[in-house]
């Protein structure tokens, strides 16, 4: 049987016709299933991030519980027996006529003890910190620090409330925390500034401090209370950062999100 | 003989590799410029000598002389793009010497006259295996690629384009020439015009990708 020409022309066109839609096929294909992968992928990173801040969470918890039952062991038995030796030295000193000094330094020493134990006891207590605001844990936290009189702690905030849940701001309590013992243990800072303000739906929080500054890319890759800082603002769909000009002091920056936080 | 278009989608991607692939940082991907340049002095040439000697003298010799260095380089290429996924050495070494063992058979027995049809068929059938290697291996693995400014992927979508494409072509290459000859339907021509445009695009889009990449 003769071909035409037109039937091998058609023949041809039809076949590269085909082969190319089956080419074009293929890379949708292609297409399709990267997209897929994509999106796989996304959901993993997800999960492990979901994982990652349940994980967080739960630790959080436990060191909320271990921490209030520090505060209890602290407020109910070694403040106990403290206040009892308080008042057998203020027999003591009623039945002596001449009361040595040393016996008042030691007594007012005893009595300075018991203030700072009900004061620790007060800020590890997670109950009492649900009761008010970061705000005002701060300024308990800063009188505290201040009644040593060898550290100045100055709080510059125009606000009184902050809109967070009571269970992020005892997170946030706890990273200002580790920030002022960073300060004061390890900067050996005298003069410390924390200011919060809010700004375009967001809170802003830095705590400046005259110590002689840390190398902040070595630090931040190995300290333990930065990392955990770091883990807890995290977990708050928060920003946190160290600026340090040696010797000129430490700024931590911290900023967190207040609206549209939960989604 | 109709203008062949294919020159100008060839030098419209020559200027695109040159403007694109200039940056040293773009690698081995500036041989696309040497490559491309070749390519259109090659096809001027070919039309030139069809249509200076009034259609009387073939250009086969010259297209036989150019398909070593486009299968060597394209097979270079997709060696190049696919090192990354799996070990293409085997596939690039053994297509190129099935390839060269048909062409040298070819240019013995027709003395070069003739078109190299059947080391052509070859040639596309391996570097369509090699490009079908390719995405089977990029969808294997687990990362995913950004495809609209995956360069790489661009350049073998071109190529499977064409050597798919010219398939039909090449099993009916006889009849067409026939068809060419006796009634002046340059099918052929026509398919390969619309292909080079999808081939061409391809490795221009490619380009830009690679561009973008380096700024």
């Amino acid at each position: 049987m003769q071909v035409s020409a037109n039937d091998i022309i058609l023949i041809v066109i039809t076949i590269t016709s085909i082969f190319l839609l089956a080419a074009a096929f293929l890379l949708f294909y292609v297409s399709l299933y990267n997209e897929r992968k994509k999106k796989h992928l996304e959901e993993k990173v997800n999960m492990s991030r979901e994982f990652e801040k349940q994980l967080m969470q739960a630790q959080l918890e436990v060191q909320e519980y271990t921490f209030g039952a520090l505060s209890e062991e602290l407020h109910d038995n070694i403040g106990q027996l403290l206040s009892s030796t308080k008042m057998l030295l203020s027999v003591t000193e009623r039945t002596i006529p001449q009361v040595p000094d040393s016996l008042k330094t030691a007594t007012e020493t005893l009595s300075k003890a018991i203030l700072d134990l009900r004061s620790l006891s007060k800020s590890l207590n997670q109950e009492w910190l649900h009761q008010f605001n970061l705000i005002e844990n701060l300024h308990t936290e800063s009188d505290r620090i201040l009644a040593s009189k060898q550290i100045q702690v100055s709080l510059d905030t125009p606000i009184q409330n902050l809109p967070l849940e009571p269970q992020e701001q005892v997170i946030l309590f706890r990273v200002l925390q580790e920030a002022l013992q960073n300060s004061i243990k390890h900067a050996h800072a005298t003069e410390i500034l924390i200011t919060i303000q809010t700004r375009d739906n967001k809170i802003y929080l830095d705590l400046t401090d005259n110590g002689p500054g840390f190398d902040v890319t070595k630090v931040s890759r190995s300290g333990v209370g930065i990392i955990n800082m770091k883990h807890r603002i995290k977990l708050l769909n928060g920003d946190i950062q160290w600026q340090s000009n040696v010797p000129s002091g430490t700024k931590v920056l911290i900023s967190l999100p207040f609206l549209n936080r939960r989604s | 003989m109709p203008f062949p278009f294919v020159i100008l989608f060839e030098a419209a991607c020559l200027v695109f590799s040159i403007l694109f692939l200039a940056n040293k940082k773009v690698g081995w991907w500036r041989a696309f410029i040497a490559f491309l340049l070749l390519t259109v002095c090659v096809e001027t040439a070919a039309y030139a000598i069809v249509v200076l000697s009034h259609r009387t003298k073939s250009n086969h010799w010259l297209h036989n002389l150019f398909l070593p260095v486009e299968t060597v380089f394209t097979g270079w290429i997709l060696y190049k793009i696919s090192i990354t996924y799996f070990n293409s050495k085997p596939w690039t070494l053994t297509g190129l010497a099935v390839f060269f063992f048909l062409y040298f058979y070819e240019s013995i027995r027709s003395g070069f006259t003739e078109y190299s049809i059947l080391a052509n068929s070859m040639a596309s059938v391996w570097i369509i295996i090699m490009c079908c290697l390719y995405y089977y291996y990029l969808l294997k693995q687990d990362e995913y690629i950004t495809i609209t400014k995956h360069a790489a992927f661009w350049i073998v979508a071109g190529c499977f384009f064409f050597y798919f494409g010219t398939t039909a072509c090449n099993l009916f290459y006889i009849y067409l020439e026939s068809i060419n000859i006796k009634q002046k339907i340059p099918i052929r021509f026509f398919i390969f015009a619309a292909l080079n445009f999808i081939f061409y695009a391809s490795w221009s889009y490619a380009f830009l990708c690679k561009y973008r990449q380096t700024i």
